[in-house]
């Protein structure tokens, strides 16, 4: 296989490098992407430090299913779907969750903080300060079910289309539409409500 | 003849609001909504609800990843043996589970004490064989009649 300089290389090209474990390729792929996942699962969660945790989860995983990647497959899309399944699977885990919220008994202040970010109500550090909009925004959009969540978010802030997203989520487009619909309007009365 | 406003219903029409702020419908489409739109108040009103909703998602901003996450996750890859990674977080949540365990103690004393106040000890076992005793005034010939005295003296001839 030719090799590319890493600054140069595509991102497929750069997963078939880490599929034979180069960790410099795959530092050069994360450098490329990881504000992306970052924000994903940021808006997704609603805490900076869960959506930290998260992304390296993302990376993880990209690190171990490297081999299984086909080049067929775009990068983005293909990372968007471990993303989304990431996300999907933090909030699906009430063990987890059950566990954590257990630890308070004996929480220091770090834990009480994840504990806090557990809830995913956006602590001012999070986002900006006086930023009363944003909360609401962070608010209606924490409300929506995961799937709507996830549709709206790689639409609005990732710019995918709804066929892309279909790929992402694995449903097809026209229930891509639907989750649209839904979130939408979702949307629309939450943040009526918090105006009124 | 129809208009094409005719041709579209508030509720068809918004069904569409998405597809059409999103810029997936076809020209067809979008024409007839857009006509629906014109001439239909309440349905301008609605849309325009919808736009600014979706504007304000854009007020929601989200944080760079931190410099460190490469290196971290790089530094979790060199640690081990990839399946190690599934046992990291076990130690953090070790306080957890020796909590669970701990209330999990407590709720089997707790019961077994309980349990003890509630089932019958030998107190109520005697009250009980009192009770089956007084039960006996039913029977043919109850225990301290002529008829149960007869019965034993009987019985012991009868050895």
């Amino acid at each position: 296989m030719d090799k590319c300089p890493v600054g140069s290389c595509s991102s497929e090209a750069l997963m078939q490098r880490v599929a034979l474990g180069d960790s410099q390729a795959f530092a050069a792929l994360m450098a490329r992407h990881q504000d992306r996942v970052m924000a994903v699962d940021f808006r997704f969660l609603g805490s900076r430090q869960e959506a930290e945790d998260l992304a390296q989860e993302v990376f993880l995983r990209v690190w171990r299913a490297a081999p299984s990647y086909t080049p067929s497959a775009r990068f983005t899309t293909w990372l968007y779907a471990i993303t989304a399944n990431r996300c999907k699977s933090a909030l699906r885990s009430f063990w987890r969750t059950g566990v954590l919220l257990l630890g308070a008994l004996s929480a220091d202040e770090e834990d009480q903080a994840d504990l806090a970010d557990q809830r995913r109500s956006p602590s001012p550090e999070d986002l900006a300060l006086g930023a009363e909009r944003a909360r609401q925004v962070a608010t209606a959009l924490g409300s929506l079910p995961k799937t709507q969540r996830l549709a709206t978010i790689l639409l609005r802030y990732e710019g995918l289309s709804y066929a892309e997203i279909a790929e992402v989520l694995g449903v097809s487009v026209p229930a891509v539409e639907s989750l649209l619909v839904r979130a939408k309007r979702s949307l629309e009365e939450k943040l009526r409500q918090h105006q009124e | 003849m129809s208009t094409p406003a005719a041709e579209l219903g508030c509720h068809q029409a918004r069904q569409c609001f998405s597809a059409l702020q999103d810029k997936a419908l076809s020209k067809d489409h979008q024409l007839r909504l857009e006509a629906h739109l014109e001439c239909c108040p309440a349905c301008r009103a609605e849309y325009s609800r919808l736009e600014a909703a979706w504007a304000a998602l854009g007020e929601l901003p989200a944080p760079s990843a931190p410099s460190a996450l490469a290196g971290q996750v790089l530094k979790r890859i060199e640690a081990g043996p990839r399946w190690l990674n599934v046992l990291r977080p076990l130690p953090r949540l070790a306080p957890s589970v020796a909590a669970l365990g701990a209330m999990l103690l407590l709720g089997l004393v707790a019961g077994g004490f309980l349990g003890h106040a509630v089932l019958p000890g030998q107190e109520a076992l005697a009250e009980s064989t009192s009770t089956l005793q007084a039960l006996d005034v039913f029977t043919p010939a109850p225990q301290g009649t002529l008829a149960h005295g007869y019965l034993q003296l009987a019985a012991l001839e009868g050895k």
